[in-house]
């Protein structure tokens, strides 16, 4: 699925997350596919982040996170990976960000 | 002496199965419930599982297995579906009496979640005998074709007894073709009517072991046993309610332990404080298998039969060959009888 780095990343609509600390996960509900999906901490860091901002800023707060955790430093391209896997479960939605747009527009000659 | 074993520990459950009535159409020969076609006097209303069920997901519950008896049997159980399903994740359990494709259209429209389909033969004559109910079978096939076709996830259970072993691969195959995504093969619990018959239908461990060695399910077909080294000791995440709102754990302890009504305590009061309940959840067994605490990641096996069998809430479950001692379990121990 492609992404633009502009696009805003949200949780899907009617997501019920349940975390699981004492396993390391998240269970996410989404009601209007009928399936309960385990997350990792991987997975579920990263949905938690998917609040509406923009993919770049969602990527940015991401591997902060993740390098601010003990052990090797996160790898290349996790958060890439990890959104398109969230994308495919149908656990985020993306939409064109508008102040993108109209930034697009502006620079457009008439 | 009791080794230091311990299971996982979960602050509060996520999961629940709920025995939504104790009425059912059929008759089954085994049946757990002792079920019977008119509800018991303490079966709790709709109503009142609306507000039972909206707690609970004020909980932190977020999975619903609903069974009974057949919740397809009780009225209003699809509106019941309806209000949960939005916060919850809903499963049902059904003989597929009433399951007809105007309810898989609702079913559908509703988003359950998962429908599963008790089988007890691979023809009329098989099912219906063991059913205790003409049509009982077409019945059931009917609802698993209906919910495939809508695309409702569906599952087929078998309970494996002397009456479904020879039958496996043909109940496999049957439910292949009738849609259903896998098969649950399940443990015969000596519970209910099942320990009134439980000589004529319990099978020894060794076949129990063959018929599962035997099994050869059609391609695509996923099949779920709990046989060793699957045996799991689930109770550390088990939270269940029967039909009168009792908190009982597991389905399958519903003769054994009552934490209280759900009317009057929360769940997660009995899971936090109930010293029985924390106890059986521990993990503290007498004995461990290593190659099912390696994939289960727990010990000591179902807490259920280990009970039913020897009685004591620590003791090893027999259905585990490593753990067996001798037990034979084509006979039922004379506490049960």
């Amino acid at each position: 699925m492609p992404f633009s780095p502009t696009d805003c990343v949200s949780a899907a609509r009617g997501l019920r997350l349940r975390p699981v600390p004492e396993m390391g996960t998240c269970l996410a509900y989404d009601p209007a596919r009928a399936r309960l999906h385990t997350l990792n901490a991987t997975s579920w860091l990263l949905l938690t982040l998917c609040d509406g901002r923009p993919r770049a800023a969602i990527a940015a707060e991401f591997n902060d996170a993740l390098r601010s955790l003990p052990g090797p430093a996160p790898e290349q391209g996790a958060f890439s990976r990890g959104l398109e896997q969230l994308a495919a479960l149908g656990l985020v939605t993306t939409a064109a960000n508008p102040h993108a747009s109209m930034q697009t527009r502006k620079d457009t000659p008439p | 002496m009791t080794a230091a074993y311990a299971n996982p520990v979960l602050e509060t459950p996520p999961k629940i199965s709920v025995s939504i009535t104790e009425a059912c159409p059929h008759a089954c020969a085994h049946c757990y419930s002792d079920c019977s076609a008119a509800p018991k006097p303490r079966e709790l209303s709709i109503p009142a599982w609306r507000e039972v069920l909206a707690k609970l997901a004020d909980d932190g519950f977020i999975q619903v297995y609903f069974e009974g008896g057949e919740p397809f049997a009780k009225p209003g159980f699809l509106d019941l579906l309806e209000a949960v399903a939005p916060r919850m994740m809903t499963l049902v359990r059904t003989r597929g009496a009433g399951l007809d494709a105007a309810v898989a259209d609702r079913l559908a429209a509703i988003r359950v979640g998962r429908v599963l389909v008790d089988l007890m033969g691979d023809d009329a004559a098989s099912h219906d005998a063991t059913a205790g109910a003409p049509g009982a079978f077409d019945s059931a096939c009917t609802a698993i074709e209906e919910c495939a076709r809508r695309g409702i996830p569906v599952d087929a259970l078998v309970v494996l007894t002397r009456r479904t072993a020879p039958r496996l691969n043909a109940i496999l195959r049957l439910a292949h073709r009738l849609g259903a995504e896998r098969v649950g093969i399940l443990r015969l619990y000596p519970l209910g009517r099942a320990k009134r018959i439980w000589e004529e239908i319990a099978l020894p461990l060794e076949a129990q072991m063959a018929a599962i060695a035997s099994l050869d399910p059609p391609d695509g077909l996923g099949v779920m046993q709990s046989w060793h080294p699957r045996d799991q000791n689930c109770c550390w995440q088990a939270a269940a309610l029967d039909a009168a709102g009792d908190i009982i754990g597991c389905q399958y302890l519903r003769e054994y332990v009552n934490y209280g009504n759900i009317l009057e305590r929360s769940y997660l009061d009995a899971w936090r404080n109930d010293p029985l309940y924390r106890r059986i959840r521990s993990g503290n067994v007498e004995a461990s298998c290593p190659d099912c605490s390696a994939t289960q990641r727990s010990h000591g096996g179902c807490r259920s039969t280990a009970f039913a069998f020897h009685g004591r809430w620590e003791a090893p479950d027999p259905f585990d060959v490593t753990l067996n001692e001798g037990v034979d379990l084509a006979v039922l121990p004379d506490r049960l009888r």
